[in-house]
C-alpha cells in the first residue's frame, strides 16, 4: 500500500467499514510509516473530538420569533389588495439589534394604495459602516410580476443617498445611482436587494414601480439616524 | 473508533416517538397551532445546534432556526413521509444556511465593533448578544471553540457533511439523500474534510 492510498482510506478505517482484506495491508503500512501513523492518529483524534462536541443551549425566544414571522407574513398576505397587479413578499430579517443602545433608527411612512400592492410592507433592512459612510441594505425582497403585466420596473429612490446599487439574485445585474431600476418580465419573480451610502442623518426611501398598467409609489420609508453621543 | 450502526428507529421507545411525531405532523397539517408549537419544542434544540455548528454564530443560528420553522410551517402540507421527518427538516436547514452564505458573499459586512462616524457625531454599534455568557463559555470551552473555528474554516459542503455526520449522527445514506449526492461522493468528501480538519488542528496541537 502506498501513502497516498492510505489517506484515501483513513475514514473507512476509522468508521470500521474497511474489509479485513484491506485492513491487514493498511495496518502493516501504518506500523512501518511514521508519517501515515501520524495521519491516522490525527484523524482519530479529530473524530473523537467531533463526536464529543457538547451541545449548546437554545436561547429563549426562538419560537416566539417564529410565530412573529409567521404572523407578519400572514397579515401581509391576507390584507386587502384592490386591483392588485403585482405582489411584493418581504422576507423579514432579524434587525432588532439596530434599535439598541446609542444608535436609534426610526422608520415611518408606508404604503400608497392603488392599483399596485396595498399590503402593509416592511422592508427588511440593516445598517452598517463602510469607509466613511453609513450604508443601508434594503431587502432582500421577492418581487413577482403577474402574468398579465408585460414588464414591471421597480426603482428604489432616495433624497440624498449615494452610489445606490441594486442586486438581483446571486449577482449584481443592475447598478444605476439614484434609481437602481430593475426590470421584471411578466410572470417572473426576481429577488432583489438594494444598498446605498447615506449622506445625511435622515433619508427618505421610495419604492416606485412602473408597468404598462400604470405607475406609482409602492412604499416609502423615512430613516433617521440619531445619536446621544457627544 | 468504530461507530454505531445507522440510526433509524428500532426500539419500542423510538417506535412510539415516531408514531407521536406522525400524529403531531398530521395535526399540524390540519392547522393545529398547538401541535406546531409542540413540534418546534421537540426539534428546536436539534435544529439550533445543527445551525450553530454550521455557522458558528449564536445570533445567526437563532435566525436560521427561526427561518427553518417558518419554512416548515409553510411547506408541511407537502411532506409525504418519503424520507424521515428529521432528514426533511435538516434539508430545509441546509438550504437556508447555503442561501444565507450566498447572500453574505454577495453583500460583505464590516465588523460590528467599529465606530460609526456621522457628520457631527460618533456612535458605537450596539449589538445584543443572546448567546451564553462569557463565564459559561469559558468552562471547558477552549477546546470546543478551537474545534468550531476549524469547522468554520472548511468549505461549506465539507462543513455540512462533518456536522451532519459527527455532531448530528446522520448516516452516509441520510447525508447523500439530504444533499442529493452519491454515497461515494459523500464518503470521499468527508474523508477530505477530516484530513483537512486534522491539518488545521495540528497547528494547535497542544489542544488536540
Amino acid at each position: 500500500m502506498q501513502c497516498d492510498q492510505l489517506s484515501e482510506l483513513v475514514s473507512d478505517y476509522c468508521d470500521g467499514s474497511m474489509t479485513a482484506a484491506m485492513r491487514v495491508p493498511f495496518e502493516a503500512h501504518v506500523a512501518a510509516c511514521a508519517d501515515c501513523r501520524e495521519i491516522v492518529d490525527g484523524v482519530q483524534r479529530v473524530w473523537t473530538s467531533l463526536n464529543e462536541a457538547p451541545t449548546v443551549e437554545t436561547p429563549p425566544g426562538v419560537r416566539a420569533m417564529v410565530w412573529q414571522r409567521i404572523e407578519a407574513a400572514g397579515s401581509a398576505a391576507t390584507a386587502p389588495q384592490p386591483k392588485r397587479r403585482f405582489s411584493l413578499v418581504f422576507a423579514r430579517r432579524n434587525a432588532g439589534w439596530l434599535a439598541a443602545g446609542a444608535l436609534v433608527v426610526l422608520l415611518a411612512g408606508i404604503v400608497v394604495p392603488g392599483q399596485f400592492s396595498a399590503a402593509r410592507m416592511m422592508f427588511p433592512w440593516s445598517l452598517f459602516y463602510a469607509g466613511q459612510t453609513v450604508r443601508l441594505n434594503v431587502g432582500p425582497v421577492s418581487i413577482r410580476s403577474e402574468a398579465d403585466v408585460p414588464i414591471v420596473s421597480v426603482s428604489l429612490t432616495n433624497n440624498s443617498a449615494s452610489d445606490m446599487v441594486a442586486w438581483l439574485g446571486d449577482g449584481v445585474s443592475a447598478a444605476d445611482p439614484n434609481t437602481a431600476e430593475i426590470l421584471i418580465p411578466a410572470g417572473k419573480t426576481v429577488h432583489a436587494a438594494w444598498q446605498m451610502g447615506l449622506t445625511s442623518s435622515r433619508e427618505s426611501i421610495v419604492l416606485y414601480s412602473k408597468s404598462a398598467a400604470g405607475s406609482g409609489t409602492v412604499s416609502t420609508k423615512t430613516i433617521s439616524i440619531q445619536s446621544n453621543a457627544k | 473508533m468504530d461507530r454505531a450502526a445507522p440510526r433509524t428507529p428500532r426500539s419500542p421507545i423510538d417506535h412510539d416517538a415516531a408514531i407521536e411525531e406522525r400524529l403531531l405532523i398530521d395535526r399540524c397539517k390540519r392547522g393545529d397551532k398547538d401541535a406546531f408549537d409542540a413540534l418546534m419544542r421537540r426539534y428546536e434544540r436539534k435544529i439550533y445546534n445543527f445551525s450553530y455548528r454550521l455557522c458558528g454564530n449564536y445570533d445567526e443560528a437563532s435566525d436560521i432556526t427561526a427561518d427553518t420553522f417558518v419554512r416548515l410551517y409553510n411547506s408541511l402540507g407537502s411532506f409525504r413521509g418519503d424520507s424521515s421527518f428529521i432528514t426533511w427538516l435538516f434539508r430545509i436547514v441546509t438550504n437556508i444556511f447555503l442561501d444565507q452564505r450566498k447572500r453574505v458573499k454577495a453583500r460583505p459586512q464590516v465588523s460590528l465593533e467599529e465606530m460609526i462616524e456621522l457628520e457631527d457625531m460618533s456612535v458605537t454599534r450596539q449589538v445584543e448578544d443572546t448567546g451564553p455568557s462569557p463565564e459559561d463559555r469559558a468552562v471547558g470551552a477552549e477546546r470546543t471553540d478551537i474545534l468550531q473555528t476549524a469547522i468554520n474554516s472548511l468549505p461549506e459542503y465539507q462543513r455540512l457533511m462533518i456536522v451532519m455526520y459527527h455532531t448530528e449522527s446522520r448516516s452516509y445514506e441520510e447525508i447523500a439523500e439530504m444533499l442529493d449526492l452519491p454515497i461515494g461522493t459523500v464518503k470521499s468528501r468527508l474523508n477530505r474534510a477530516r484530513l483537512s480538519l486534522r491539518d488545521r488542528l495540528k497547528r494547535v496541537e497542544e489542544h488536540f
